[in-house]
């Protein structure tokens, strides 16, 4: 009995196997697309002479820095903090890659904490001694200190008259040298295990560079936009927490964190040239049209930052309603990048058992 | 007719028959947790998991269980641990199946986050291994107390075994009756074409024909391994598809145990031939001397047969108990858990939670990061049951609450929690799930229907 009624369900489980397999189209996805491929073109394209171009900045913003030192002349103060730019800017091409080398130097966190903690700095400078790897220094460093030491109002002065400001300014940039130099010529030797990581578990480096880059996005949604413009405190808006606010560079910085993420989506290299990513794969899965939507999502929002112009703190207090629009058209793109992308790559968040549940 | 049915089926599981199958079992099983337990320890996950978080999703009805505070959760996984060495040697059985069945569980319950089928599997392997005699041979209990010794054992012993290993395997075979797995071949697709790099064989992956394959063939093997299993003569060229089965799953999915576990236990199939081959094997090695004299074996009356027929009950009907709930199954999620519903789904989610005053209306977006581990966040952002959890957190967090903005301050008196959340479920684009007009901290969490999510 069992036997007889085992076969039948046997049997109709075959027939319908085969008339599917017989009705169903050519669904196939595009096989030739190889995530190895687009883990060497954005290593060798756009992450390792990234890292390069970085340390350059910081080379030449460190030069300019001692001619100051020398010189103690308005112009080479200009000259620095024009550098500095030029560095902060190259930082955020590269900021997003946080695993492998990066994540082994915390060097997000050493060069791209902000707001800084200008008590500690002014006591850091004042005793004259310190160590800039001490965890109570961790937002005594980086970055956002210079937009303290360069930017604040009088502080040219006070860098004249000051040799121990000079010096902790100096040891600030060569700090931040360092760490970029650390992860550079790591990423060297750390490329072909990048490149060779196409796995599918959690810590896999395409799984990590992934997540990175959502988070990166999320990053600068909320730390870049959000948490200033009051997303996160009721509306009451938080100017203390602008980036590189003495500077009124932050808008500079979240048009440039924008633009990589778009180019790092695109697979382009640092000159535009076009190249394998994240679209070409979302297109082997037959989703085309996300990565359209992504695209798209992302010029609107570059060419709104750009429109902006100007100073964000001046905008948060003049025309808010275009900032909260921005924040909003940010918000939306989140759940195109970490939900329909991430689901369609099949990545995993969690290096846990599963079962699919 | 009925009536000499009755009398087979009674013949038929009330009959004596070898307790080598039992005796193998309890060993395989103490083995497959002692491992398990060991690997879960080592792997740091007791403080990931367990002692880190701060917050954690419970199971309706049990709220009440909370986690130990900090190391102390290293209590019941050294009480596990001892318990499974107990288990092997058949020492103090009783207690030893007790203490690991209740350890586990209690885990388990703490955060439902973790819940995973196989987990599920083992609490209820360690509930029945408590009513069971497996240790009346070949054990320390019986060396300690001869009297204890049993040959033999009533054959519904046994076959309660083999009947939860076939509830498994077939409730997940029900289960992928569905148009996604074997239409769409989702999500095996998604979780494939992820070993396109592989060399040789990538492209193979890439296409969706063997994401097909797998779906089907997994489909007709878990429904059907259960009864070639059972039965003599399919039995060798059934296990051969068990480790095949398995050990293929083992190599593309993050499943930990699970395969093993499956792999060992399934032996229970064996004939007693086979077992007490192994048995003698076993007594040769370690120089069991027998020194007992046979027992007769006691046998289960209708006391028994009451209690098991109730247990059989609920296995079998708790799958079903999604029928009570109108909509997609897979979107709500109502009645999945407890059901064998395994690698079914690939499901992501985006949940942003706001908490709005409700004198002003102003609002708050809330960094889930704060509050929840990854692992919770990914999980609660597509479970209803765990967005009203984790509503009500962010309510009891927020209520009567000032909060300081620099030198602004803002008294919070009696907060609403809302969110907007898109779920993608199988490859298909994203969709609202809850919409941010949805108030959800005034909603409970029950067994009627929800209405509060929006349509699949």
């Amino acid at each position: 009995m069992r036997s007889i009624r085992l076969s039948g369900i046997f049997a109709l489980l075959a027939v319908l196997l085969l008339s599917s397999q017989c009705k169903e189209k050519e669904t196939v996805t595009e096989d030739n697309f190889k995530k190895g491929e687009l883990l060497a073109q954005t290593a060798d394209r756009y992450i390792l002479p990234s890292y390069q171009s970085l340390v350059t900045s910081l080379d030449i913003l460190e030069q300019s820095w001692t001619k100051f030192e020398q010189t103690r002349s308005d112009l080479d103060f200009e000259q620095a903090r024009n550098n500095w730019k030029d560095a902060y800017l190259d930082f955020q091409k590269v900021y997003m890659f946080d695993f492998g080398p990066a994540y082994h130097h915390a060097f997000v966190i050493n060069s791209g904490t902000f707001p800084s903690d200008t008590s500690q700095i002014e006591q850091n400078i004042q005793a004259g001694n310190y160590d800039l790897g001490a965890a109570e220094n961790y937002a005594a460093i980086g970055f956002a200190v210079l937009d303290y030491l360069l930017f604040d109002t009088g502080s040219l002065q006070a860098m004249k008259d000051n040799q121990l400001r000079r010096s902790y300014a100096k040891d600030i940039i060569q700090k931040l040298r360092q760490e970029a130099l650390s992860v550079s010529t790591d990423w060297s030797t750390y490329r072909d295990e990048f490149v060779a990581g196409t796995g599918t578990s959690s810590t896999s480096p395409f799984s990590e560079f992934v997540n990175a880059y959502c988070k990166n996005y999320e990053l600068a949604k909320n730390a870049k936009l959000g948490i200033p413009i009051g997303m996160q405190s009721l509306g009451i808006q938080r100017p203390e927490y602008l980036e590189a606010r003495n500077a009124k560079f932050g808008r500079e910085l979240l048009l440039q964190n924008l633009k990589t993420l778009k180019t790092i989506f695109l697979g382009d290299d640092l000159n535009g040239n076009t190249g394998v990513g994240f679209d070409d794969y979302l297109t082997a899965l037959e989703k085309s049209s996300l990565s359209q939507q992504i695209v798209q999502a992302f010029d609107e929002m570059i060419l709104e930052v750009e429109n902006l112009g100007g100073d964000l703190e001046i905008i948060m207090t003049q025309e808010p309603e275009k900032l909260e629009s921005l924040y909003a058209k940010m918000q939306a793109q989140v759940v195109r990048l970490k939900t329909d992308m991430s689901a369609a790559f099949g990545i995993l968040i969690t290096y846990q058992d599963n079962d699919g549940d | 007719m009925t009536a000499t049915r009755k009398i087979d089926i009674q013949s038929f599981f009330g009959r004596s028959v070898s307790i080598a199958p039992l005796v193998n079992f309890r060993i395989i099983f103490g083995l497959l947790m002692l491992f398990g337990v060991s690997r879960f320890v080592l792997k740091g996950w007791v403080s990931d998991l367990y002692i880190e978080p701060e917050f954690h999703f419970s199971y309706y009805g049990f709220e009440w269980v909370e986690a130990l505070p900090g190391n102390w959760m290293y209590l019941p996984f050294l009480i596990m641990f001892l318990s499974c060495i107990g288990i092997i040697l058949g020492a103090f059985y009783r207690l030893s199946t007790i203490l690991f069945f209740g350890c586990f569980t209690y885990v388990e319950l703490i955060d439902k986050s973790y819940y995973l089928n196989h987990y599920y599997f083992v609490s209820l392997i360690a509930f029945l291994l408590i009513f069971l005699p497996a240790n009346r041979d070949f054990s320390l209990d019986v060396r300690r107390n001869p009297e204890m010794f049993q040959s033999e054992v009533p054959a519904w012993n046994v076959w309660i075994i083999r009947f939860q290993m076939g509830v498994v395997y077939f409730f997940a075979g029900l289960a992928k009756l569905e148009s996604d797995w074997l239409l769409e071949a989702q999500p095996l697709k998604i979780w494939l074409q992820a070993y396109r790099d592989l060399p040789v064989i990538g492209a193979l992956f890439a296409s969706s024909w063997l994401a097909f394959f797998f779906s089907w063939f997994g489909c007709i093997y878990d429904l059907t391994i259960p009864f070639f299993l059972s039965a003599r003569r399919t039995r060798k060229i059934a296990y051969l598809f068990v480790l095949i089965f398995h050990i293929v799953t083992w190599l593309l999915f993050p499943i930990g145990v699970f395969p093993w576990v499956m792999i060992c236990c399934t032996s229970i199939f064996f004939s007693v031939d086979f077992h007490e081959k192994i048995r003698g094997g076993l007594k040769r090695i370690f120089r069991w001397n027998e020194r007992s004299s046979v027992q007769s074996v006691k046998r289960g009356g209708k006391l028994i047969m009451l209690p098991v027929g109730i247990y059989i009950f609920i296995q079998l009907a708790l799958p079903f108990r999604y029928l009570a709930y109108p909509g997609e199954l897979f979107w709500h999620e109502q009645g999945f858990r407890f059901s064998w519903r395994v690698m079914l789904m690939h499901k992501e989610g985006h949940a942003t939670f706001y908490v709005r005053d409700r004198e002003t209306g102003r609002e708050l977006e809330i960094d889930n990061e704060r509050f929840l581990t990854e692992v919770q966040e990914d999980q609660m952002a597509t479970q209803p049951d765990f967005i009203l959890e984790y509503a009500q957190l962010l309510k009891e967090t927020y209520r009567d609450t000032v909060l300081q903005f620099g030198i602004q301050s803002f008294h919070i008196v009696d907060p609403e929690i809302h969110a907007s959340v898109h779920v993608s479920l199988n490859g298909r684009p994203s969709k609202l799930f809850v919409k941010k007009e949805t108030r959800l901290d005034d909603k409970k969490d029950n067994f009627a229907p929800i209405q509060w999510i929006e349509a699949f």
